[in-house]
């Protein structure tokens, strides 16, 4: 393991680093920082960066680095959860339609191509609405938009294996279609589907960034780096550190993703390098 | 020809359903256009809902408004009163189509520049020094953008105002930042795709005759490379379309994506209506251009009838 991290450009190892640091930082929250994130201190508000906050702290005197800290446990694990569980539902959506065909797949295709035309945004504006502007509603608002490029993906994926000799050799014998799926076909689409999932990470980021910052994401006092860079944004002007570093963070997260997302592409999908 | 009759049914078809969709959605929204924090007596809420045909089940409303939406009548504002949702978008969408229209003019000039120069000089400097810009254009917020852009232009030099739409000095900021994102998207794309044009067979034959470099890439590779960059136009509306609830919101332009969400907050139903299907007719119309234009630019596609 540690031989193939050293065999990745230094910029891939960089970001890969970061990412794992993120990772640490959102899980060991509690034990990183002494404050809590909603302890408010209204006498000591908007304190520039100092030996105790070390980022300053905000209109209402709450540390910036803990909010920034728990912002990223939120933030990441909204990202991550409806990441996957898109991941999920796309794999079974265009599975079903390829593997299928005929008047399913078209019917299928059909919806997702709707929901495509909706610009995702106006739909999880929506949807956030309907479920509460909470965890579970920019976990839906993000997973109802989320899963159908993977499904589009894996459509095209089971098509393109599901005529191979090494599927009717399997039909031949007499294997179920449920157990040909799982084991011949699924094996052989993953590879561009991890690309997708290595994708999704940082749109979702960036998409719960966009509704917080909004004012339609979740509600403060939940600290997600979008609300801290909403809250910031009233005093941009005086103390413009308080949306910069929810900013920054947002930036070097979105980048090390995506920098592994490219060079997860070119080795795992080498038809569409580059792209 | 049958194809593109195919494609426009498709399109209308595809709206249609977006309407329905949306009005569902909408309406299993909790809350009402009148649930304000006064408590409004019995008798004039009915009234109210009456008057805005609130009291009818979701499906005769429905009904009703395509009814109107047949004769390009988007109904009456619930939180406006006196006006009508097709004054308030023929005043705003002028607004978000200069907006979205600058940003892709800046965004394709940006990106395509840059897209070339990295794959003419593959493996140089100049190169990596693009993309590093392209995957950062990619990975930064947009309100980081706006954040620095009025912290240095409007608050330090004071040179570009940080709000509104008035004069040309206005518009800059916001197609600067709106652009950002999509020119760093074009970049990426026209890079792999000139890459991919100048290993093919045709290239090598024209730089074998002797052909000079800058004719080669020019005359011969171009070309055929910006097609592939024409798909992804569709898709880049549409990400010009999400940025631009963020820039409308940070520089307060009075566009679309502003009164959307005012509407969407008030339950101003007909204005979410009117803003989503203007949206999504520019949205599929952006995609009937690209697949006309693929058409016209790549006589092979008309054999894919």
């Amino acid at each position: 393991m540690i031989a193939s991290f050293r065999a990745l450009k230094w910029p891939v190892q960089l970001c890969m680093l970061t990412v794992v640091g993120l990772g640490l930082v959102a899980i060991l929250a509690p034990w990183i920082t002494p404050y809590h994130f909603d302890s408010q201190n209204v006498l000591n508000s908007y304190a520039s960066p100092s030996a105790t906050h070390w980022f300053g702290t905000d209109a209402l005197g709450r540390d910036l680095f803990t909010r920034l800290v728990y912002g990223c446990r939120i933030s990441l694990s909204i990202a991550f959860l409806t990441a996957f569980t898109s991941l999920v539902i796309g794999v079974i959506y265009g599975t079903i339609s390829g593997y299928v065909g005929g008047w399913v797949d078209t019917l299928l295709m059909r919806f997702v191509d709707i929901l495509y035309t909706l610009p995702s945004l106006i739909v999880m504006i929506l949807v956030m609405l309907i479920f509460g502007r909470d965890l579970t509603g920019i976990f839906i608002a993000l997973t109802v938009t989320g899963w159908l490029g993977t499904a589009r993906i894996m459509r095209a994926q089971i098509l393109s294996w599901k005529g191979r000799p090494f599927v009717e050799a399997a039909r031949s014998i007499g294997i179920p279609h449920l157990r040909i799926i799982a084991l011949h076909l699924i094996p052989n689409c993953i590879a561009p589907i991890i690309v997708e999932l290595s994708y999704q990470i940082p749109t979702n980021i960036l998409a719960e960034a966009f509704l917080s910052f909004l004012g339609i994401g979740i509600r403060p006092p939940t600290p997600s780096w979008g609300i801290l860079a909403e809250e910031g944004w009233r005093s941009l002007r005086i103390y413009p550190h308080l949306t910069l570093f929810p900013g920054v963070l947002i930036f070097i997260t979105m980048l090390s993703f995506n920098v592994l997302g490219d060079d997860l592409r070119d080795r795992l999908d080498p038809f569409l390098k580059g792209k | 020809m049958q194809r593109y009759v195919n494609i426009v049914l498709g399109s209308v078809l595809t709206l249609l359903a977006v309407s329905l969709l949306t009005f569902v959605l909408m309406k299993l929204v909790p809350g009402g256009p009148f649930d304000g924090d006064k408590v409004l007596p019995p008798e004039v809420m009915a009234a109210l809902n009456k008057k805005f045909k609130l009291d009818l089940p979701w499906w005769a409303q429905y009904l009703d408004y395509m009814r109107g939406l047949f004769v390009f009548d988007l109904g009456p504002s619930i939180k406006y009163p006196g006006r009508s949702v097709n004054e308030i978008v023929t005043e705003s969408f002028p607004i978000s189509f200069e907006l979205g229209f600058y940003s892709l003019l800046l965004s394709i000039g940006l990106g395509l520049s840059l897209g070339i120069v990295a794959a003419v000089y593959r493996g140089t400097i100049w190169d990596y020094s693009a993309m590093i810009l392209a995957v950062s254009g990619v990975s930064l917020p947009s309100f980081m953008v706006a954040a620095i852009g009025i912290l240095f232009f409007s608050h330090t030099l004071g040179i570009l105002p940080a709000a509104l739409w008035d004069s040309p000095a206005h518009k800059i900021l916001p197609t600067i930042v709106l652009g950002l994102r999509p020119a760093a998207i074009i970049a990426r794309f026209t890079r792999s795709s000139l890459l991919e044009v100048l290993s093919l067979d045709y290239v090598r034959t024209a730089k074998a005759k002797g052909l000079s470099q800058k004719k080669v890439i020019v005359v011969h590779a171009l070309r055929n490379s910006l097609l592939p960059v024409l798909t992804i136009l569709g898709p880049l509306a549409a990400s010009i379309l999400t940025g631009s609830f963020i820039v409308e919101h940070v520089f307060s332009v009075p566009g679309l994506a502003t009164h959307y969400i005012q509407g969407v907050s008030n339950r101003d139903y007909p204005l979410v209506m009117g803003v989503t299907l203007l949206f999504a007719v520019v949205l599929v119309g952006m995609n009937l251009l690209v697949d006309f234009c693929y058409g016209w630019l790549d006589p092979r596609m008309k054999d894919l009838t």
